[in-house]
């Protein structure tokens, strides 16, 4: 399921004195079945853009297209956003603050039962997904009040993936957590990508960028400043830094050494790349 | 949102006399105001309690909309308390009945006195809050309570209380729309159905909004202690509240008002 922007233009609390524009003139396309990630300073945008992408926010100008189905513009009403909701799943950042049913099981199964789904086959879904981010069984019938961060974490994800989604939209998935857990969850959206989700991610994080998306977006003070894959933005060392973004440790370390006069073709952006190369030269 | 439209409790930066005045007299002065309102009872002292209110609007050099803003949300109140007066207060000479429906001439003149009311309260009190922060409200209130220490009264609590309170409005106003948001992404519709569904699709924002809190609340408590914090005993002030010539003069001016008003009414 694939995202088109064209021209979108938001502006918060628009005809106030506290009127503030977040988005200039937008125009970008997220594949459908793509793993693409937005990168950009704080207040650069993402967030905005997370909530266009499922109707929470309409554009002020322009059209976000949603496959051939949805037509989102400042005067879509409510009832026509609704069954967008169920396809393009949003996970907030720190997701965990929005649990408040009294079992993980009844929390998970309370977005699909919102779109009309059976109470029983609703509660199937939810231990399915619950299973799929690895939570154990024993916990599905526990309050969630009791459970850990990381574990809170992984079924506020499994509440948004009862929905059954078509496109994943994570704003900073793995904010505070550790790194064994990070790399976990990481993987999990890499596994649900593989399944055919199409997956957006919002992320401070260019190491996972690198190792995981197969498009980037960057954006700075509501423009779109780069696209294209990951491996064509971090060649723009300079470019990144002078926008304090940064690139991946690799890449940075691989760029000293090119000053230094390594010959390297092309900058690697993940481990991987960098061993072949330099096994190479 | 309606939220960001409510005038009441915004603060307004200035350098206008008012704006210059202790907290603590700005907040007696109104207590005494609303006191001595209910003495204006006839023509000249209402009269007299208007152009004082006019004058210390104009004072504080804040453009009148604001004050007529402040009115809004309210209206409904006063025209509804207004049109009760007018419609079944009996008494004096009828000019007008329509089954249990009276307009009496002491009917009208109650109703004009309400609204008079309503009005002049509303403008002093939106005045009060647009030349004040509400942080040297809170230490005025603090302050203001210090005397009645002697009856175990724990006015330094109280103050911390309300400071954290208002520190801790837009944050809770920020994590409500947040969570909001994140409901709605998984399907829930606020404001649609009817009234037992609309309470229900509540729910969802209130016990986490309750449990964030809660959360909240502990780690600040954490963090307090952790900097030393034992409670009122012995603490210095950062913002020291200063009590000057003006300040007597504004409580002066508002006595010299409740006596004029005490001998012009009608009893």
């Amino acid at each position: 399921m694939g995202i088109t922007l064209t021209n979108v233009s938001y502006t918060y609390q628009a005809g106030t004195p506290f009127e503030g524009r977040a988005l200039f003139d937008i125009t970008t396309t997220i594949e459908s079945g793509s793993y693409t990630a937005f990168i950009g300073h704080t207040g650069s945008g993402k967030s905005t853009i997370m909530q266009l992408l499922n109707g929470l926010n309409l554009p002020t100008s322009g059209t976000v297209f949603v496959d051939d189905q949805f037509e989102l513009t400042s005067e879509s009403k409510n009832k026509e956003i609704k069954p967008l909701r169920k396809k393009v799943g949003l996970v907030f950042q720190f997701p965990e603050s929005q649990i408040f049913d009294e079992t993980v099981l009844k929390d998970v199964a309370f977005g699909p039962q919102n779109f009309g789904v059976s109470s029983e086959e609703a509660q199937a879904i939810a231990k399915e997904k619950l299973r799929l981010v690895g939570l154990d069984e024993a916990l599905f019938e526990k309050n969630p009040f009791d459970l850990s961060g990381g574990q809170l974490r992984r079924v506020a994800i499994a509440g948004i993936l009862a929905m059954e989604p078509e496109v994943l939209v994570l704003d900073e998935p793995t904010a505070g957590l550790d790194p064994k857990g990070r790399k976990e969850l990481m993987s999990l959206f890499k596994q649900l990508h593989e399944t055919g989700l199409t997956i957006v991610l919002v992320t401070h994080l260019m190491d996972d960028v690198a190792d995981y998306a197969d498009a980037v977006r960057v954006l700075e003070k509501g423009q779109l400043v780069l696209a294209g894959s990951p491996k064509d933005v971090f060649q723009q060392v300079d470019f990144l830094e002078e926008k304090q973004l940064g690139v991946p440790k690799i890449t940075k370390l691989a760029y000293g050494l090119k000053q230094k006069g390594y010959p390297f073709e092309s900058l690697p952006i993940t481990i991987e790349e960098f061993v072949k190369e330099v096994g190479r030269g | 949102m309606v939220v960001d439209k409510l005038i009441l409790g915004r603060y307004i930066p200035g350098n206008s006399i008012i704006h210059r005045l202790d907290p603590r007299s700005k907040l007696l002065a109104m207590l005494i105001f609303i006191l001595i309102i209910f003495w204006a009872n006839n023509l000249i002292t209402n009269l007299i309690m208007l152009i004082f209110t006019l004058a210390v609007v104009l004072l504080s050099r804040i453009s009148l909309s604001f004050f007529f803003n402040g009115l809004k949300p309210m209206i409904g109140i006063i025209l509804f308390t207004t049109l009760f007066q007018v419609f079944f207060t009996s008494g004096g000479e009828t000019l007008f009945s329509w089954g249990f429906i009276q307009v009496t001439d002491y009917g009208l003149g109650q109703a004009a006195l309400i609204f008079m009311r309503f009005v002049l309260i509303i403008f002093i009190s939106t005045l009060l809050t647009l030349t004040t922060m509400p942080l040297s409200l809170a230490d005025a209130v603090e302050s203001l309570l210090k005397p009645l220490e002697v009856i175990k009264v724990p006015a330094h609590e109280i103050g911390l209380m309300l400071s954290l309170s208002l520190r801790f409005v837009p944050t809770l106003m920020d994590d409500t729309t947040r969570i909001m948001n994140a409901q709605r992404a998984r399907g829930v519709d606020f404001g649609e159905g009817n009234l037992i569904q609309k309470i229900k699709s509540i729910i969802p924002i209130l016990i986490p909004l309750f449990a964030s809190s809660f959360k909240r609340a502990d780690a600040l408590a954490i963090a307090m202690e952790a900097r030393g914090y034992q409670g009122g005993d012995s603490r210095t002030k950062y913002r020291k509240l200063s009590w000057k010539r003006a300040d007597s003069l504004t409580i002066l001016i508002l006595i010299l008002l409740g006596i004029c008003l005490f001998f012009l009414k009608t009893s």
